[in-house]
């Protein structure tokens, strides 16, 4: 083979290498039923890096007994989650919709989730969960104060919301809030 | 006359006594089969919840659950080093108790830091700061991924409160609201 055919041929390898290791994460919601404090939480979470995401593909049936409902890793289908707590003389029952990524364009990469609250039998909050495309908002925390009988929503526009540090790519930058303004 | 202006009386200090039980925590969860260490800043509401909190100040903290509410108290430094899929992840959370002097003091001031493999890598307000007037509710150190979130709101704009049998008669609380 002429030297310059194999010079050319070892950077294509190269760069498909340097392509394939791609941003790898997923996300889940997790449920956490604090009766000693009197209070639900309904959070939305992610995983990134290899080796927690594969970890959590891998084991969904038993991160979902624990709570923790993968919310990508499939595509197609969707999944209701009802949970009943009785709590302080009341009852909260939450329903969680997931519907899996479809792949079909505005946003179908991501999955679509919602959440209900029933307080004592009565709907109280009826909110997407997580981020949604389509209102480019994302609901990141639900917690129902049972005793206290109030709800806190936590939503995040795409201006407030998460900010993302790369180590690597950060080269030595510290992430301090808030961000000192730009001219 | 005076015989129930004074039961009035009686049971209108008590319904004042009856007031908002309310705290904020810090949450510090190292989650090494998701590589990842969570720093979460929330509440609790409700006196039910608050006072088993402060009668097991110590069993919570021992879980990595600090209620930031304690007043007057002396400045906690609370350190955490993590060793996780070949780095080393060192946590500072500093709590300054509120001091009710003023200008704020009725909240507490926090901070993390938070160093990988031995270099500063953030350094925020936690919880709500009221001299920013700003809330970073949550630092996400994804270890294996060499990533780091951090997630804030302002004041007005994204925590909405919904109280379903005492304020608001059987509205629903929906998301986007209208």
């Amino acid at each position: 083979m002429h030297p310059t055919k194999n010079v050319i041929l070892s950077l294509l390898f190269l760069a498909l290498c340097a392509s394939a290791q791609a941003d790898y994460s997923t996300g889940f919601i997790r449920y956490a039923a604090e009766a000693d404090l009197s209070r639900i939480v309904i959070s939305s979470e992610g995983v990134r890096g290899v080796r927690g995401v594969d970890h959590m593909h891998a084991n969904p049936e038993a991160f979902a007994a624990e709570g923790d409902y993968v919310t990508s890793g499939q595509y197609g289908g969707s999944k209701v989650i009802t949970k009943i707590e009785e709590m302080d003389g009341h009852e909260v029952k939450t329903v969680i919709t997931i519907r899996y990524p479809r792949g079909h364009g505005f946003g179908g990469a991501l999955s679509n989730n919602d959440i209900k609250v029933y307080f004592d039998g009565e709907l109280q909050l009826d909110s997407p969960m997580g981020y949604n495309h389509r209102l480019n908002m994302t609901v990141s925390e639900v917690t129902i104060h049972v005793q206290d009988k109030s709800i806190i929503a936590i939503s995040d526009d795409s201006f407030t919301g998460v900010h993302f540090h790369l180590i690597e790519h950060g080269e030595g930058k510290v992430l301090s809030l808030p961000k000192k303004k730009t001219k | 006359m005076r015989r129930t202006i004074l039961p009035l009386l009686f049971l209108a200090s008590f319904s004042y006594s009856n007031a908002e039980a309310y705290t904020y925590l810090i949450r510090y969860e190292a989650e090494p089969e998701f590589s990842r260490i969570v720093i979460n800043w929330d509440e609790l509401r409700g006196a039910l919840g608050v006072d088993h909190m402060r009668d097991n100040l110590d069993a919570y903290e021992a879980k990595g659950v600090y209620d930031t509410h304690l007043y007057a108290k002396k400045t906690k430094t609370i350190t955490k080093v993590e060793n996780m899929d070949g780095h080393e992840v060192k946590t500072v959370i500093k709590i300054q108790y509120p001091q009710a002097t003023g200008y704020g003091g009725a909240g507490s001031w926090n901070y993390v830091k938070v160093y990988f493999d031995g270099i500063l890598s953030v350094d925020v307000l936690f919880g709500y700061n009221h001299y920013t007037s700003m809330t970073v509710s949550k630092v996400i150190v994804y270890v294996d991924e060499e990533m780091i979130t951090a997630t804030w709101r302002d004041t007005h704009s994204t925590q909405e409160y919904h109280f379903p049998s005492s304020h608001d008669e059987g509205e629903v609380f929906r998301l986007p609201q209208r």
